[in-house]
């Protein structure tokens, strides 16, 4: 960010800072002179000290204020005898008065009598989508309310954990245990190929996004993709609304194709000042995954593996498994080591709270803030997070609000070190040798303080050999995540008429988003065996970018009043821009000389210095209005219109409309008779579209960039090829929705039925021959698809309720199905690959009427327990056969064999011990014709479940999710039993086939060689779970008890999340997000963990 | 209330000023930190940095380790050194299928097209600038023309048969399914391309790194002889290399024996190189040479010499002639090759060294490694008189001035006392001086990224991969038989155009030799 940004983001906060006092002290007209007085307890005749006296004028605006001194005593400068005086004291009524010409004015209070209790208030509860507030019985679009009291005392570092299988059509799977990570998240399933699918998220009505560069190449430039929720804390949060028809995302336009999650943070609220502190304490463990080979067990493993490709001894003499003493390395190659063990922990989590709020008549505030330090359950990992926000507001007059809010977020990750070559610390740790030290060891076998590394000039291969020590790596290599992000907004209200008799409200919206990032990494030499000059270690580097967006948003609501009452009109037009720009930076060093030197600016050879700075505006008109007759004839209408920079002339604009209905059939006359039971029965009807975009800018341009230079010549190259015809997504969907509710809205269903459609789909990094020079085209529109599906909601409010005990219970439920209607040839045809005969990659196929998230390979049979066909003998043997089980032989009366690929160059000879695909077509030869379809990622249903039981101050709260019927490619155990590498195994490989007649499922060890673990299914896996996601349990101290402490409240909890999940899947966790095609691969990031908080909650 | 409505007013006023000012050029704002088409091509400088970038793309990593796998890998001069990439170990022991990273093209179409973009646009900056002269820009057009002619001929001569794009690629609506074209289309070309460069191209720069580092007269000279060789039109190579030859301007002078290898490869620039890519140690390094060559603390790169063939009868060193040897003291068999102490296979010392040492009294070379990045030479004067010699030979009309050629390359690197210059009464037979030639260009010009080409020039005169096959197949153990299956036909020679292309271009055709057929066992 240049100073000159800076300088205008410093200038216009302090600008509207200076409104507030601007605001306040308008008024200097009249003559000023100074009335005196004390205030009272009209009760017992006390002094008020701190009671507030405020002048203020005919439209209730203060002009001046004071509060009274230890003696109850006050002076206040007036400046209009006309004005009122007002004294008002916390638990007292407040008296206001003409001021007229007295110079002494005292006052006796009156106590607030508390006659509230016992009346039952209805309170009716609103749902805003944004901006725009209507009672939800009113609501015509598929919407769903959260309300934070659901996620109380549940220990959540970000609140997508909180969300999760709590809304039906939501579906949120972590990105993985380490600290961080995000999550992804999908409203209605995937609308998109490859673009975006993220929903958009709205904070207090402004859209919360990052904006960054995404052709911006750089290592790890890619991990805080999800991580944007991170931000928020949840205890901050009040409720969050998913917007999931086109109807009601229609006003974000553009970005609401693939929904809206709208979030509301807590306000201040009048009352007296609240402090509220509350601490929480979270231990972690890993649920354990695959276990491991011992060294020992391996090594046999391994020589067998050697052995077998060639049936030569010689082959499997390797020194590293020979056990042999006299071996310079052999202490170093003797042990047994649980590497998965030695980079796990348990991880530590303390998260403070605290809030302070109150407020009078006139000005509300809520201050909090948040303290979180974390490690991880992976070693090496360690988080620290600091949040606070602030909100103030402030009625200058009946008719004018002021309202300021204002976040600050920080965040210091340190993270583990990978690279796009390296995978995860865990992931090294269960392919690292298990007979391999972790420290260097003298010859009596006792371990030094050196990592050790396998010599480079080992035999072994490179796979294993230069593979990093996973210990070493977390310990000693730094990639440490450092972020800040403000957010101040500012709003005005005036309204223009008089509310009494109309509303005519003007708002303006002025918001600021500031968000930095920097990474710095440092690899030292000690986590590999490469020389210290080597290019890829001693290397360090650092990643920063900085992006403000500025919005302003102009408004004007009106809601006409109507003689008839049956009328009831609300409408809202507004004009909205953003302006944004972004600028990163990434470096590299290398050779840096020694560890101690661990950043990228210092002197070694720099591994490139790329840079990105983007700027990008967008404009939007948007028409609201929701229209009731006799309170159960409901239409609501919107229309947005989008412009972006983002598009070129053509397309510049976007336009998109909305349109709902809904008719509360259980109000009718005729249903008077009903009412006691079926107290709610309503149909609505939408139907709306909504776009997508790209993510990158200036995509319609042909660029030059800078291009380093050519001995002392400075040059510049054409970078991207223009995309002449881009455009929106667009996506058009329908709605029907009903709402149903029984015994005085006790028990309520909620059941959408949707049909979406996304035409134009944007694709992204399409290949183009690379004989124009250019590999990829970012962004190309190519085709049309469609998602269809169902949710259903089911709320029980206290459903069973005895004096003190009551019982809620929460359902929902989901399914989807998306087909590809139409795309492009030419992509079908570059992404339908031919079958590359290789072992373990999965045919992928996007095929026109058919799902997305298809899974193509082999039927697994088992093995071949002989390796020589006798009739009637040894029948288990590798010969091909017909459709009817009988041998095919040869002239001779001999069998024949069965190939792999027979007549290719990789043609291969099944042996005894090798896997047993089924021939489909029965010729002998298991090649792509023999590919069938295996299943599909996307679930047949989704959804959660949970109840919450309270008896008198305690409370017990249990939630479930599950998914049904999705299938998962486990590439980690197929990582893990291939035998194929020197990578270790899984223990299941015991079981493998070793000599002839052994039956077993595990075909035998082969290094490098063989077709033991292509592409079937077995490795394909049933998903489906049931996950006990959390158990909380509350007590609140009883209030009676509280009151000599002075507190209002004390409660404490304890959660266990994810204490159990039921399934079928062996890998360590079935909750496997979607790849590429649509098709989840498991390729075992770090688990989720298990862990349990105790946490306590104090409020002053 | 005076100033509450004053400031509504103000305001409400400040919000419309934003919306009015949105309607025209709200919406429209360009890259800060790139500069999109309509906006370039303006003036000279401008058209010096599309030059600069021209060059700036032949020195990317990927260009520069094709240029060498691709002339050098297959080549008897190449084997496993350490940490080789799998698709290159592939391609090292003829295991090479169509997925082969090292098979993709793209890279080279990216200079090409750089090239094309200012061959398209460069010429429009005549009439707006006036300080960019038509004569500027034809000396410019002839290093653009040659830059884009060595990448074809690399093509050329690696896939036999690809895309001619003389075009820029400029939008996403233009059709890049371009089928592809013949050797004898694209070489034709070539000699037109080239011969317009001869009018314009410079002989020289204001400095040594321009004059080593562009096009130069002599450069696009090089080349088209290199093209003519190829072609087997041997006279007008041995025309181009007499211009060199005898271009006493040009200063280009053979480097003493003793000297080639600190001057020539390690200090760069030296008086004898005509065409070398410059690299340095602050901004554009040379991974590609350190990655394969080793450097500083890891001397043994990805590639090796083969150890069986440092020795013997297949060796270019100590070769057994007549009744002599050739090669006996050679100073290239200890300048180029390291065989270290206790080691267990030879080490490449050109590029990766900046100094031997030898012992006077014991005879033994401490070898000096460097860490810097070295620059790469395209080009180099010994070529040229191998080139000419070659062209000789085949022409067979004066074989004295061919061994005479081979001769002045020969006979600066054996310096000892007592060497003998090359006889032409021992290579009487057109076979043996095809072999002399070939032994030559590989002492001198060995892990330059040439040994492939000579070798297929040798095939292609007779059509039959069996030449090229004599010599490769010494190098794999066991006598190279299941390689040399594999390298059966001439098309077996050519790599296989890679499967990412044949999916994306639905125009392009497989080499016949790569193309997949699967029938089922029992049909």
């Amino acid at each position: 960010m240049t100073t000159n940004m800076k300088l205008k983001i410093v200038g216009t906060i302090l600008f509207f800072y200076l409104l507030i006092p601007f605001v306040s002290l308008g008024q200097n007209s009249g003559t000023e002179r100074v009335v005196r007085g004390t205030v009272y307890s009209a009760s017992d005749g006390q002094t008020l000290p701190g009671a507030s006296v405020i002048e203020a004028d005919d439209k209730k605006r203060i002009i001046s204020a004071t509060k009274t001194d230890i003696n109850g005593g006050y002076v206040l400068k007036i400046k209009n005898p006309e004005n009122n005086i007002t004294f008002s004291f916390i638990g007292f009524v407040t008296q206001s008065r003409k001021i007229t010409n007295q110079s002494v004015i005292n006052v006796k209070l009156v106590e607030v009598e508390h006659m509230l209790s016992g009346i039952e208030v209805k309170a009716e509860r609103k749902v805003s989508d944004g901006n725009f507030a209507i009672p939800q019985r009113e609501v015509s679009t598929a919407v769903q309310t959260l309300n934070s009291k659901t996620f109380e005392g549940i220990q959540v570092t970000s609140i997508d954990e909180a969300m999760q299988g709590r809304i039906a059509g939501l579906d949120i799977v972590s990105n993985s245990g380490d600290l961080g990570s995000g999550a992804t998240m999908r409203i209605r399933g995937t609308s998109s190929i490859n673009a975006n699918t993220q929903p958009l998220i709205v904070v207090n009505g402004i859209p919360y996004e990052i904006q960054v560069d995404p052709s911006f190449d750089f290592a790890a430039a890619n991990q805080e993709q999800y991580a944007n929720m991170l931000s928020i804390n949840p205890d901050d949060i009040e409720e969050i609304t998913v917007l999931k028809d086109a109807a009601s995302t229609a006003v974000w336009g553009s970005k609401g194709a693939n929904g809206v999650l709208v979030i509301t943070t807590k306000k201040g609220a009048q009352g007296p000042t609240r402090v509220q502190y509350s601490y929480r304490i979270t231990g972690a463990i890993q649920p354990s995954g695959l276990n491991m080979l011992n060294g020992d067990d391996y090594s046999m493993m391994i020589k067998q593996a050697y052995f077998n490709p060639q049936q030569d001894e010689n082959a499997a003499n390797v020194r590293e498994f020979m056990y042999d003493p006299t071996y310079s390395e052999y202490e170093n190659f003797n042990n047994n080591i649980n590497w998965v063990k030695e980079v796990t922990q348990t991880g530590m989590k303390h998260d403070h709270y605290l809030n302070i709020s109150g407020g009078g008549a006139r000005a509300r505030y809520r201050v909090s803030g948040g303290f979180l330090n974390q490690t991880g359950t992976v070693i090496g990992q360690e988080m620290s997070r600091i949040t606070s926000t602030a909100y103030l507001d402030y009625t200058v007059s009946d008719r004018i609000k002021f309202i300021s809010e204002l976040s600050f977020f920080y965040t210091d990750n340190d993270r583990n070190w990978t690279d796009n070559n390296y995978n995860s610390i865990l992931n090294i740790a269960y392919r690292k040798m298990p007979n391999v030290s972790v420290f260097q060891q003298d010859l009596n076998g006792n371990n030094t303080n050196v990592y050790y590394n396998i010599s480079r000039s080992s035999s072994l291969h490179g796979d294993q050999r230069d593979l990093r020590n996973p210990v070493a790596l977390a310990n000693l290599a730094t990639n440490n995540l450092k972020n800040y992000r403000i957010r101040p907004n500012f709003k005005l209200q005036y309204d223009l008429l008089d509310p009494e008799i109309q509303t005519l409200r003007y708002s303006l919206d002025v918001s600021f988003d500031v968000n930095n990032d920097k990474v710095s990494r440092f690899l030292p030499a000690e986590v590999s065996n490469a020389p210290w000059n080597d290019g890829a270690i001693n290397l360090a580097d650092s990643y920063d970018s900085e992006s403000l967006t500025v919005r302003v948003e102009n408004g004007l609501n009106w809601q006409p009043k109507f003689n008839n009452p049956d009328h009831f009109l609300l409408t809202q037009g507004s004009f909205e821009l953003i302006t944004g720009s972004s600028a990163s930076q990434g470096m590299g060093v290398t050779n840096l000389p020694s560890g101690d030197i661990v950043d990228a600016s210092s002197q070694g050879y720099s591994t490139g210095i790329s840079s990105s700075r983007f700027a990008y505006r967008s404009n939007a008109i948007t028409f609201r209005a929701h229209y009731t007759y006799k309170n159960r004839y409901i239409l609501g209408l919107t229309f947005r219109r989008d412009g972006s920079t983002k598009f070129g002339e053509k397309y510049k604009y976007g336009n998109f409309p909305g349109i709902s209905a809904k008719w509360i059939i259980s109000d009718e006359s005729f249903m008077q008779s009903t009412k006691k039971w079926l107290s709610t029965l309503a149909i609505r009807p939408s139907w709306g579209i909504t776009g997508n975009q790209p993510e990158a800018e200036y995509l319609h341009f042909s660029r030059y960039s800078p291009y380093g230079s050519y001995i002392d010549m400075p040059a510049t190259r054409p970078t991207t090829l223009q995309l002449a015809d881009l455009r929106w997504e667009k996506s058009t969907s329908i709605n029907l929705g009903f709402d149903l509710g029984f015994f005085d809205d006790r028990f309520v269903f909620d059941l959408n039925l949707y049909n979406k459609r996304t035409e134009d789909l944007l694709f992204k990094n399409l290949s183009v021959p690379s004989s124009s020079g250019f590999n990829s085209v970012p962004y190309q529109n190519v085709g049309t698809m469609d998602n269809q599906g169902w949710e259903l909601n089911f709320f029980a409010n206290k459903a069973i309720r005895v004096k003190d005990f009551s019982v809620d219970f929460n359902f929902n439920l989901s399914n989807y199905v998306n087909t590809i209607v139409k795309l492009r040839d030419d992509i079908l045809a570059n992404y339908n690959a031919d079958y590359n005969y290789t072992n373990g990659t999965y045919l992928s196929r996007i095929q026109e009427g058919n799902s997305y998230g298809s899974i193509y390979g082999f039927r697994y049979k088992g093995v071949y327990q002989y390796n020589k066909y006798i009739p009637d003998v040894q029948e288990n043997a590798p010969v091909a056969r017909d459709e009817n089980g009988y041998v095919f032989t040869d002239e001779e009366g001999n069998p024949l064999p069965m190939y792999f690929a027979y007549g290719k160059s990789n043609e291969y000879k099944f042996r005894g011990g090798d896997a047993i695909y089924e021939d489909i077509n029965h010729d002998g030869s298991i090649d792509e014709v023999d590919i069938v379809y295996l299943g599909n990622s996307n679930p047949k249903v989704n959804g959660g479940f949970g109840s919450t039981i309270r008896y008198k101050n305690f409370s017990l709260t249990a939630f479930f999710n599950f998914r049904y019927g999705n299938k998962i490619v486990n590439v980690a155990r197929m990582n893990a039993e291939n035998m194929y590498y020197l990578n270790n195994q899984s223990i299941s490989v015991n079981w493998r086939w070793r000599k002839d007649g052994d039956v077993t499922e595990m075909p035998r060890a082969l290094y490098n060689y063989g077709y033991n673990w292509l592409g079937s299914d077995r490795y394909v896996e049933d998903g489906s779970f049931l996950r006990m996601k959390y158990l909380t349990f509350n007590y609140s101290i009883p209030k009676a008890k509280l009151d000599k402490y002075k507190l209002q409240q004390v409660s404490f909890y304890l959660t266990i999340n994810n204490l159990w999940v039921l399934t079928k899947y062996t890998g360590v966790d079935p909750e496997v997000g979607y790849g590429s095609f649509g098709v989840s691969t498991d390729n075992s990031p770090t688990p989720r963990s298990k862990d349990a908080t105790l946490g306590v909650s104090v409020t002053f | 209330m005076m100033k509450m409505k004053k400031l509504f007013s103000i305001l409400s006023i400040a919000g419309l000023i934003i919306i009015l000012s949105g309607c025209t050029d709200w919406l429209n704002i360009k890259p800060e930190s790139e500069i999109v088409l309509d906006d370039f091509w303006q003036n000279e400088s401008q058209v010096n940095q599309v030059l600069s970038a021209c060059y700036r793309s032949v020195t990317e990593g990927e260009v520069m380790n094709r240029m060498l796998v691709w002339g050098e890998l297959r080549s008897d001069n190449v084997t496993y050194g350490r940490s080789m990439p799998t698709d290159m170990y592939k391609m090292l022991n003829v295991d090479i299928s169509a997925d082969n990273w090292y098979c993709k093209w793209g890279n080279f179409y990216n200079v090409i097209n750089n090239c094309n973009n200012f061959l398209h646009f460069a010429p429009g900056v005549v009439k707006l600038d006036a300080n960019f002269t038509e004569s500027k820009l034809h000396s410019m057009e002839a290093e653009v023309l040659t830059l884009r002619a060595l990448m074809y001929f690399y093509l050329v001569r690696t896939f036999e048969k690809v895309p001619w794009i003389d075009q820029p690629s400029i939008d996403d609506a233009q059709d890049y399914n371009i089928p592809q074209s013949s050797e004898d289309f694209i070489l034709d070309k070539l000699v037109t391309d080239l011969q317009t460069a001869l009018k314009y191209s410079r002989d020289n720069y204001e400095t040594t790194a321009y004059t080593k580092g562009r096009i130069t007269t002599n450069a696009v000279r090089t080349l088209l002889a290199d093209i003519y060789l190829w072609r087997e039109d041997y006279s007008k190579c041995i025309e181009m290399c007499n211009l060199i030859l005898n271009d006493t301007k040009s200063g280009l002078e053979l480097e003493s024996g003793e000297n080639v290898i600190n001057k020539v490869f390690y200090q760069g620039n030296s008086k004898e190189s005509i065409f070398e890519l410059q690299f340095d140690d602050e901004q554009m390094f040379n991974w590609v040479a350190r990655d394969f060559f080793g450097f500083y603390g890891n001397p043994l790169g990805q590639w090796s010499f083969p150890g069986v063939l440092v020795t013997g009868k297949y060796s270019p060193f100590n070769y057994l002639i007549g009744s002599g040897k050739e090669s006996t003291e050679d100073l290239r068999e200890k300048d180029f090759l390291h065989f270290p102490a206790g080691g267990d296979r030879y080490y490449v010392f050109k590029y990766a060294g900046a100094q031997r040492q030898e012992n006077a009294t014991t005879k033994v070379s401490t070898y000096y490694y460097r860490n810097v990045t070295a620059n790469w030479i395209v080009y180099r004067l010994s070529e040229i008189y191998l080139m000419k010699a070659e062209a000789l030979i085949q022409l067979s009309t004066n074989k004295e001035e061919a061994v005479s050629l081979i001769n002045t390359v020969y006979m600066r690197s054996n310096t000892e006392e007592g060497e003998l210059a090359l006889m032409p009464d021992n290579y009487t037979s057109k076979l043996k001086l095809d072999e002399l030639l070939l032994r030559e260009r590989q002492r001198e010009l060995m892990f330059e990224g040439k040994r492939w080409f000579d070798l297929m020039r040798l095939s292609r005169r007779v059509d039959s991969p069996a030449p090229l096959l004599s010599y490769v197949t010494k190098k794999f153990t066991g006598g190279g038989s299941g390689q040399s299956t594999k390298m059966s036909v001439m098309d077996a020679l050519y790599l296989p155009v890679h499967t990412d292309e044949l999916k994306a271009n639905s125009a392009l055709v497989q080499n016949e030799f790569y193309k997949v057929t699967g029938e089922g066992a029992n049909n």
